[in-house]
């Protein structure tokens, strides 16, 4: 068995991860499958404002202060905050890899210049740095995952720097160094595929930071203008908080039942890759 | 078999910094200090030693994974300090290594096959576009080592293996450049008695089919005996004895080897009984601070003052066999004197 069958073999055993992965697939599925289920254009205005939840059948969920089906916005913005949720963890995950690859693998000063590096890194607020850079350069999607994955990064560095740590010095690699395998060839084709579990789990949990982060910015009003978008939602319904909860309940529940998905799949990730946190016992 | 110098040793020493930080004088851990040795083509030499003597750091430093503090390694007659690329790829082909624990030494992620044909691709043993040449190689390695169907063998991974397994593909990566030396480190250690012998037994026949050359590094003296043709004992980082293996191990003119020797175990209790089993006082001196003049002389039984000043010089007692103690000559003419009884000991040790 290898070490992918043994994860998937605990996870499937853990209850909150099998109902956080069935989220999960759940957003993914209503997500690409928007036009199909959406019952309106997100997009279209109509004449019906502020309709409670069931007091029309076309608009199950209300509209909201311009007519908007709240429904719609809440299924196509899942397609908003999924993809920039997974691209900015796919380029957080990719920066962390190559910073800390080199880092641990090579120790010593470049390490700790490395590292040096990755802490400035963490100490900068997030938000704060990526609200001036939305707000500098405009709020593209595009935009919205390079902020949000170059900002994202050091976690999985620190972490793919401490797995390197642990490998380098192992006999394997000690092995490849006598038969003249080069630098590269030792850190990406014979240690990063050994790494390849824990830092899986890191940007699982990196998709759901992502996501926050992404509909914080809507709310802010930083979203991308031409996609409806769930914090872009909340942020139109803050001033009708009052009188139409609705339009701030839908969209703020699909966030969290997002977060909540991918952080379940994370943790269950997580402690099924861990032996030591097994309860059963088994052979590797 | 052509009895030429493969790989020589020159004062050969590596120094660890330890401790090093801002408030405190850095120090030094001097694993290995000042050794010479030699290997000769096809034969095997053994480096014996208890833990932390500085033992597989020599391997380590042969193997280029260390850089020496100080000191020479010539391999055919080339310094390796004055090494070129093309040099350090033949380097690479002729000197290999087989680790103790054939668990880590494998690649958990990678498939045999892989694993045998990255060592010969990154090696330059075969170039990379033969992907052919180097299938045949691996199937032909894996039927030297002894597994079979080599086609089922090559497509598993480490764990699916059994130590000893593992271990004969340690070994087949080693062949996998063919080299002329293969640095073991502790090769049989982690491996159950039975399996053990069966990979001694392979060694030693790829030794006579391929004439490498082996520095079998190890602390269990009863198989040092019966696989090396040489034998350097290593004592806090310095060689106290070398010599042909019987000679040795018969006269063990060092007191340390002696020592060493009466603590191991004979499976046969009449002579246990009846060995005089020598206890040493107190333990190994810490490596950051060796004590002065002869290494060994506060736990040595046949210390007196001058051992304790002076660094007591190499003498070659017989020819080829090297002791560092103050009172080696002394000792090997005790020994030749009283060689009619050890040598009854001796047919008594080769019959177990």
């Amino acid at each position: 068995m290898t070490e992918l069958h043994r994860i998937a073999y605990y996870f499937r055993r853990k209850h909150f991860a099998m109902f956080g992965l069935i989220l999960v697939l759940a957003l993914v599925t209503v997500a690409i499958l928007a036009p199909q289920i959406a019952p309106n254009d997100p997009h279209a205005v109509s004449r019906a404002r502020f309709l409670s939840p069931g007091e029309d059948a076309r608009y199950p969920l209300g509209t909201d202060n311009l007519g908007r089906c709240v429904l719609s916005g809440v299924i196509y913005g899942a397609r908003v905050s999924l993809f920039v949720g997974l691209a900015a963890a796919a380029t957080s995950t990719f920066i962390g890899i190559l910073i800390g690859s080199l880092s641990g693998y090579f120790g010593g000063k470049t390490d700790a210049f490395l590292m040096r590096f990755t802490e400035l890194f963490m100490t900068i607020p997030r938000f704060v740095l990526a609200l001036i850079v939305v707000a500098f350069f405009g709020s593209g999607l595009d935009r919205l995952i390079l902020v949000i994955g170059v900002l994202s990064w050091p976690g999985a560095a620190r972490l793919v720097r401490s797995e390197f740590l642990s490998h380098r010095n192992l006999p394997y690699v000690d092995s490849g160094r006598v038969s003249g395998m080069s630098h590269l060839r030792l850190i990406f084709v014979e240690i990063l595929p050994n790494i390849i579990p824990p830092v899986i789990v890191v940007a699982t949990l990196d998709v759901a930071t992502a996501i926050l982060l992404e509909a914080s910015l809507g709310f802010f009003g930083l979203g991308d203008p031409n996609l409806r978008s769930w914090g872009g939602m909340l942020s139109q319904a803050q001033s009708h908080i009052r009188s139409a909860w609705w339009m701030s309940v839908f969209p703020g529940s699909a966030i969290a039942v997002t977060v909540l998905g991918f952080n379940l799949v994370g943790d269950g990730l997580n402690e099924a890759a861990n032996p030591r946190m097994q309860i059963e016992g088994g052979s590797t | 078999m052509a009895e030429t110098t493969l790989l020589e040793i020159q004062n050969l020493a590596k120094y660890f910094e330890v401790g090093r930080s801002l408030f405190k004088k850095k120090r030094h851990l001097y694993a290995v200090d000042g050794i010479s040795v030699y290997v000769r083509t096809g034969e095997t030499l053994a480096l014996v030693g208890e833990s932390g003597c500085g033992k597989s750091t020599t391997g380590r430093l042969i193997l280029n994974l260390e850089q020496p503090t100080g000191g020479h390694i010539f391999y055919r007659g080339k310094d390796l300090a004055d090494y070129t690329a093309k040099d350090w790829k033949r380097y690479r082909q002729g000197v290999q290594v087989v680790f103790q624990d054939s668990h880590s030494s494998l690649n958990p992620r990678k498939t045999i096959r892989h694993i045998l044909t990255a060592a010969m691709f990154s090696s330059g043993t075969i170039p990379r576009k033969d992907s052919q040449a180097a299938e045949e190689r691996a199937r032909a390695l894996m039927a030297e080592v002894g597994l079979k169907p080599a086609e089922t063998f090559l497509a598993k991974y480490p764990n699916e293996l059994s130590g000893g397994q593992r271990q004969r593909i340690g070994i087949a990566r080693a062949l996998s450049t063919n080299p002329d030396l293969i640095v073991a480190d502790e090769p049989v250690s982690s491996l159950d008695v039975s399996v053990k012998a069966q990979v001694l037994n392979l060694l030693d026949t790829l030794q006579k089919e391929k004439g490498v050359a082996y520095l079998f590094i190890s602390h269990e003296l009863s198989i040092v005996r019966s696989i090396a043709d040489r034998v350097a004992v290593m004592y806090l980082g310095k060689i106290v004895e070398s010599g042909p293996v019987a000679d040795v191990f018969d006269a063990k003119v060092h007191p340390y080897t002696e020592a060493l020797i009466s603590a191991t175990p004979i499976p046969d209790p009449d002579t246990t009984r009846n060995k005089k089993r020598i206890v040493l006082p107190g333990g190994v001196p810490s490596p950051m601070d060796p004590p002065k003049g002869c290494p060994f002389h506060p736990r040595c039984f046949r210390a007196e003052a001058k051992c304790a000043t002076e660094v007591p010089p190499t003498v070659e007692v017989a020819p080829g066999h090297h002791a560092a103690c103050h009172f080696a000559e002394e000792r090997f003419a005790a020994f030749s004197g009283s060689s009619e009884s050890i040598r009854t000991v001796k047919s008594r040790l080769c019959s177990q």
